[in-house]
């Protein structure tokens, strides 16, 4: 399962967000811990690239919630077939359907993907 | 199986259960996954405990359906999640706070050539594992030669992203299972061991305890494996498996101090000066979201007062492991089971949430 629009759930409280911010604050961000320039790096290749484990998934997941005023859940960065493009993209298109929806500027937005069949 | 039927293996949740139906609660087992990345374990302990639900299986407990991403749960450490998962960031939080720590450096992988020149910057021995590892999986400790280092450090990196190189402490490794705000048993984890009886080979001697482990049966206490690990433990000591040891003598067949890799769990109340539980109760109080852990502490002397430089916090188990407090290879039994449902039954009472990360937030009491 790869981040997509389908598996990111909007909350009807979310505010629109651009992809570009989203992603190039994930490339800034990766680029810190890996130690590579932002700019020498492909926001299209697969995470895989960069060799996460789940507490470097965590931590960005946990510091872009921070950043963006949103819910992530803790593993979107740990699908290793997925790129940063892609994550930017589902988020971004998941804030906006939200956003159009609804007549509120609330400025707390929750995207959480969803995990497997519950119990 | 049904929803009633124990699984033999998961005895975490037969411990959890026994100690439900002592109290009246009821429980089935229910199928369910935590993680699309980690597919185990895949059957839970259903139970309602101080009108909250939890699920429980191999050491792991959830608050039932109390995640923000709509999974199974939220686990009880949620809060701690960074410092339960990363050895290096727990040490240096609970290092900045006072408590005593190895001192040591991590690496990633695609930075091999740092890890492998960090030998030298060491004074002594060191032991090189993997900064998320578990259950002893590729823990070398006592490592004294640049050859042995080398080879340490690419097998982790063969296997885990972070390397952690530490300095090597030497005593005995105390188990503290803490139940916020308590800690609330304590046991010696011994590495794999023979005590030797005149004649027999360490080989013969493993034979018979492994003969005796299998007649005894104790949950949580897993066969002596002979392999390279082993007989590189015994090399480095200058050992071989041929070896004869004196009667009484103890031999030591690994470093590392987990059930998986042969070691014994023992009741260790007598011998061991308070002074560590107060030091551990403080040292697990100190970590936010912190609610249940097995802490192991590597104590130079136990029978000899907490102070800084003689103990160090070695890693906070986020899954701490029951059966070996229920079924020690020598020792009383102790209730871990009880305390984790008398802290539930208290109240798992969610905190106010927080204003920079809007989740549900919780703690015991």
């Amino acid at each position: 399962m790869t981040a997509t629009s389908d598996t990111i759930q909007a909350n009807p409280t979310l505010s629109s967000l651009d992809r570009e911010p989203l992603q190039g604050w994930m490339m800034a961000y990766l680029a810190t811990i890996c130690g590579e320039a932002a700019e020498r790096m492909d926001p299209g290749q697969p995470l895989a690239v960069y060799d996460l484990d789940s507490v470097d998934a965590v931590e960005m997941a946990l510091e872009m919630e921070k950043a963006f005023r949103i819910v992530l859940d803790p593993e979107i960065f740990l699908d290793t077939a997925t790129s940063i493009a892609a994550i930017a993209t589902a988020i971004a298109t998941a804030s906006t359907a939200t956003h159009a929806s609804i007549n509120g500027n609330e400025p707390v937005a929750e995207l959480s993907a969803r995990r497997p069949p519950q119990v | 199986m049904d929803d009633q039927t124990d699984s033999p293996d998961d005895y975490h949740a037969i411990c959890l259960r026994n100690a439900a139906r002592a109290r009246g609660i009821a429980t089935r087992y229910v199928q369910g996954v935590y993680s699309r990345f980690q597919p185990f374990p895949s059957r839970w302990l259903d139970l309602a405990v101080g009108g909250q639900d939890y699920l429980f299986a191999c050491g792991m407990l959830l608050v039932k359906g109390g995640d923000p991403w709509r999974g199974l749960g939220l686990h009880i450490n949620e809060d701690a999640a960074l410092l339960t998962r990363d050895k290096h960031r727990a040490k240096d939080f609970l290092d900045a706070r006072g408590f005593s720590t190895p001192a040591g450096r991590v690496f990633r992988r695609n930075d091999l050539a740092a890890a492998l020149d960090a030998f030298g910057s060491f004074a002594g021995p060191v032991c090189v594992k993997p900064n998320q590892g578990f259950k002893g999986e590729l823990v070398f400790p006592a490592i004294a030669d640049r050859s042995r280092y080398e080879k340490a450090v690419r097998r982790v990196a063969a296997r885990h992203q972070k390397i952690l190189v530490e300095e090597s402490v030497a005593g005995q490794v105390i188990r503290f299972f803490f139940v916020r705000p308590r800690v609330v048993a304590v046991k010696l984890s011994r590495p794999a061991s023979v005590v030797g009886d005149g004649n027999a080979s360490i080989a013969r001697l493993i034979d018979l305890k492994n003969a005796l482990r299998d007649r005894r049966a104790v949950p949580g206490h897993c066969n002596i494996v002979v392999d390279d690990d082993l007989r590189d433990f015994l090399a480095m000591s200058g050992r071989s498996l041929d070896d004869v040891p004196a009667a009484a003598e103890r031999v030591f067949l690994r470093g590392t101090s987990n059930g998986a890799t042969g070691a014994d769990s023992l009741d260790c109340r007598a011998d061991l000066h308070p002074s560590y539980v107060d030091v551990l109760t403080a040292a697990c109080n100190a970590v936010p979201g912190l609610n249940l852990s097995g802490v192991d502490v590597m104590i130079r002397d136990p029978a000899v007062p907490a102070r800084h430089g003689n103990y160090w916090i070695l890693e906070l188990n986020r899954n701490p492991g029951l059966p070996p407090f229920h079924f020690p290879w020598r020792g009383e039994a102790q209730d871990v089971s009880g305390a984790i449902l008398d802290a539930l039954e208290r109240g798992f009472t969610p905190a106010a949430a927080s204003s920079s990360r809007p989740l549900t937030t919780t703690t015991f009491e």
